[in-house]
């Protein structure tokens, strides 16, 4: 996945980028959760299904953040003792 | 680790609030009053179960364990301080709650300390722009 930039980027950037979108959709039942859900169930609920695919996608953005890179080089000598 | 434990419980956790009180609700449209009133119920205890209030703290602490970690990774290999310091606001707002106004300010700003990782490795990526001998790609490193 990380060596094609297209889809690197798609993951890293696309998916916060539209569950960001998704977020400010989300409906808010606190107090009187039936009351305020039932009017919104089918948007609750296609919300929700979609979220399920962009969360595990979101663990793959974090995934990406990190693995292309090599970790050693610029850590302290303090630590550079232990390994 | 932390992003295969936050990709399965924190899902688990929104699933078990979302689609399954989203069903309910549904159904709750043109029932009789008593059968209304069980699933109002079903639902509460849907939202208030420790179980699946398990599942969601564990699924934002492995956010929050899965953004330290490669913060303090990043900074190990010579990442752009500034993205790094973004990256201490999705933590932040994780902890607040989900839907509006957290969890989309959680995802924006991760958007930008992603955004601002790519671009500087965009930089300093070889075959991509300049070259840093210290943010290396693994493939380059292990040669």
């Amino acid at each position: 996945m990380s060596s094609n930039p297209v889809l690197r980027r798609l993951v890293l950037l696309g998916t916060p980028s539209v569950t960001t979108i998704l977020m400010l959709l989300h409906p808010l039942p606190h107090e009187d959760i039936t009351g305020e859900l039932v009017p919104t169930a089918s948007w609750w609920t296609a919300l929700h299904t979609i979220q399920f695919v962009l969360f595990a996608i979101m663990g793959a953005a974090v995934w990406l953040l990190t693995k292309d890179y090599v970790a050693l080089p610029r850590r302290p000598a303090k630590w550079r003792r232990w390994s | 680790v932390a992003a295969v434990v936050l990709t399965l419980l924190y899902d688990i956790g929104d699933a078990v609030a979302g689609i399954s009180t989203g069903i309910l609700a549904r159904s709750t449209a043109n029932p009789p009053a008593g059968e209304q009133a069980a699933v109002a119920g079903a639902m509460e205890i849907l939202f208030r179960d420790p179980t699946k209030n398990l599942f969601f703290s564990v699924g934002i602490f492995a956010w929050i364990v899965a953004l330290r970690a490669a913060a303090v990774a990043l900074c190990w290999t010579g990442a752009p301080q500034a993205p790094l310091f973004l990256l201490a606001l999705p933590v932040f707002f994780m902890s607040f709650d989900q839907a509006f106004s957290f969890g989309s300010l959680t995802l924006k700003s991760f958007f930008l300390a992603a955004l601002g990782l790519e671009l500087a490795r965009r930089k300093r990526t070889p075959g991509e722009g300049g070259t840093d001998p210290v943010m290396v790609p693994a493939s380059e490193g292990s040669r």
